[in-house]
């Protein structure tokens, strides 16, 4: 017999009681770990997938949009801009690295982004399979796409016009050809069909086809890591620009010039990213502020349950102070008694929130949202749950045990 | 040895009890006889230290009893001195043998599971071990605090009206286990009761 031992045999003689208090705390702090653990790894995600990416230039619109749909790939373009307004922002010295992206396409709800290998390199991605792209209509998959379209090294598929699954095929076109598959990289690259802007291109030209192809052999140049006939400077457009800047001043400077000056807009994925947090913050607050109102709850009910049950226990204290027991070793009795429920629940609370997290992240948050959202993450501010659950026991069972403390056993004794 | 020298208690706001002097010899054998109200329970509580008495002296063997600390009065309490009341007072959320475990646990002394085995046997319980608490007859719980109180070799047993509540046959066998244990161990054997039947085993008493 021990002291622990004796406070579980009072905790077992009421599984009811200790089932309820522990499933109340665990559902407070369940609550808090399963956002703590889906806001860290989508803030992780987030803040990988920006990573380098000092600035996005686009055409005019939402700048929330514009970082959501070039950043994370989740919006629509907010338009076009023309190449050449792209190239001659690129030769801004403010400007170290630009690099071009052209959206639009997809493949059963999978995005076909075109650029050029700078944006792999831009997430240090690696090829596991194959070899980037260097011809036309050449394309690497992302893994978790490869994965989630069967798609292997040499397959084709026919791109669809628009960005969600049911899109209009170019069915009159040549199909892609998968060349590459990348290294799973923790990045929005796991989810895209890559391929080069040129690509892009020729699905959406051939009307003009043609036409293009008299001119080709003349007079070709390379800007942005895009070669192209000199001619088509004028019309061909692309949608949005990566910049990284050369120097702190790029931060100052160039957002204003841009924003001012042409008829592109500039947005920041660091400043609007804070922005989305921001909205999304007001509610994740709601929601904490619930479960933090569940666990003062469990708080009230753990002790409400230890100070009645002392009421029937007085008899037992006293006995245990006539068989020896000091007026400190019952205090810490009935304090154990509290901790040892608040320690069930807070392990509770940890085994529901992770499998709820897995479970989220598997069926709610599937692979194509680009969430990537595993139970299997602990994070050290798990810890906190843990403190919580202690001071959650201290404070619900600090009254019974002072009352514990100060039973007047010779009169409990001569009343019974 | 055990005696009581000028002891008085009061109270908070009433008149204090005064208690005559009287020791009990190594061994030895006393009832404590009065009527309710005369401060039967209030004096087992002084001897046995659950009570801090204003005046006078108790001692047990070598030990000033009134003059230790509250808590150094409970540990030897839990070693020295064996308690039975008038209800068993087991506790029920343990079973039989956890119960008479946690008296060792407090008591300060080694898990003996063999003395306890043995114990249960001499008073007829020795298949009640894993018995919850509410399986057990009233006699039968009696039997049990009796066991409690023996188990760590007290040197002084005290007892306040344990037979009261018993039929004969149990009061009988609590009676005869509580003296055997005493005479074996050496040990004082005190008992506070009006019930005749105990009278009718101890001849040495004392009046309040």
């Amino acid at each position: 017999m021990n002291l622990i031992l004796l406070s579980w045999n009072y905790i077992r003689s009421k599984p009811l009681n200790t089932l309820l208090n522990v499933m109340l705390l665990s559902l407070g702090l369940a609550i808090i770990l399963v956002i703590m653990l889906i806001s860290y790894q989508l803030q992780d995600r987030i803040t990988r997938n920006a990573k380098g990416v000092n600035l996005v230039v686009g055409a005019k619109g939402s700048p929330l949009q514009l970082i959501l749909c070039n950043v994370y790939h989740i919006d629509f373009p907010t338009g076009n801009i023309p190449l050449k307004s792209a190239i001659g922002l690129s030769k801004n010295s403010l400007i170290k690295k630009s690099i071009p992206l052209a959206l639009g396409d997809s493949y059963k709800g999978v995005r076909l982004v075109g650029s050029t290998p700078d944006y792999l390199n831009l997430y240090e991605a690696k090829v596991s399979d194959g070899k980037i792209w260097d011809k036309k209509l050449e394309a690497v998959l992302g893994f978790q796409a490869a994965q989630q379209l069967q798609l292997k090294i040499g397959d084709e598929f026919q791109s669809e016009h628009g960005m969600s699954a049911g899109g209009m095929e170019h069915d009159d076109e040549q199909p892609f050809k998968v060349v590459g598959i990348l290294e799973p990289s923790g990045t929005v690259l796991d989810n895209l069909i890559l391929t080069s802007i040129e690509s892009i291109w020729e699905m959406h030209s051939h009307e003009e086809e043609d036409h293009d192809h008299h001119h080709e052999s003349d007079s070709m140049v390379t800007e942005l890591g895009i070669t192209f006939p000199l001619e088509h400077l004028e019309e061909k457009e692309i949608t949005a620009m990566i910049i990284q800047y050369a120097g702190p001043m790029g931060a100052v400077q160039l957002p204003r010039l841009i924003n001012k000056n042409t008829n592109m807009q500039a947005a920041s994925p660091a400043f609007e990213t804070a922005r989305l947090f921001t909205l999304i913050g007001v509610g994740v607050e709601v929601v904490n502020g619930f479960a933090y109102l569940i666990m003062l709850i469990a708080t009230l009910s753990i002790f409400i349950a230890l100070y009645n049950s002392l009421k029937e226990r007085k008899y037992d204290l006293a006995i245990m102070r006539s068989m020896g027991a000091s007026r400190k070793l019952l205090f810490v009795h009935i304090t154990l008694e509290g901790l040892i429920i608040t320690f069930f629940g807070g392990l509770a609370g940890i085994l529901v929130s992770h499998s709820a997290v897995e479970i989220i992240g598997k069926f709610v948050l599937s692979s194509g949202s680009q969430a990537g959202v595993t139970g299997f993450v602990f994070l050290n501010d798990e810890l906190i749950v843990i403190a919580i659950s202690f001071v959650v026991g201290i404070i619900a069972s600090i009254i019974p045990a002072i009352n514990a403390y100060k039973t007047d056993i010779s009169k409990v004794l001569a009343e019974g | 040895m055990l005696s009581v020298k000028n002891l008085s208690y009061r109270y908070e706001a009433s008149n204090p009890i005064s208690f005559s002097d009287f020791s009990v010899e190594e061994g030895g054998k006393l009832l404590i006889l009065g009527d309710s109200g005369k401060g039967k329970t209030t004096l087992l509580h002084l001897i046995s230290g659950l009570l801090k008495s204003q005046n006078g002296e108790i001692q047990l063997d070598d030990t000033l009893i009134n003059d230790l600390k509250e808590t150094d009065r409970d540990h030897f309490r839990g070693k020295h001195i064996g308690l039975v009341f008038q209800k068993p007072h087991l506790l029920s959320a343990l079973n039989v043998l956890d119960n008479l475990l946690l008296c060792q646990f407090l008591g300060g002394l080694k898990k003996d599971m063999n003395k306890i085995k043995s114990l249960l046997e001499e008073v007829g319980l020795g298949d009640k071990a894993h018995a919850s608490i509410s399986q057990l007859s009233q006699g039968q719980a009696q039997r049990v605090s009796v066991v409690r109180a023996l188990l760590n070799d007290p040197r002084l047993i005290l007892a306040d009206e344990p037979t009261s509540s018993l039929d004969d046959d149990n009061a009988k066998s609590v009676l005869e286990i509580l003296q055997k244990k005493a005479q074996e161990n050496n040990s004082v054997l005190v008992i506070a009761t009006h019930d005749h039947r105990v009278k009718e085993s101890i001849s040495n008493y004392h009046t309040l």
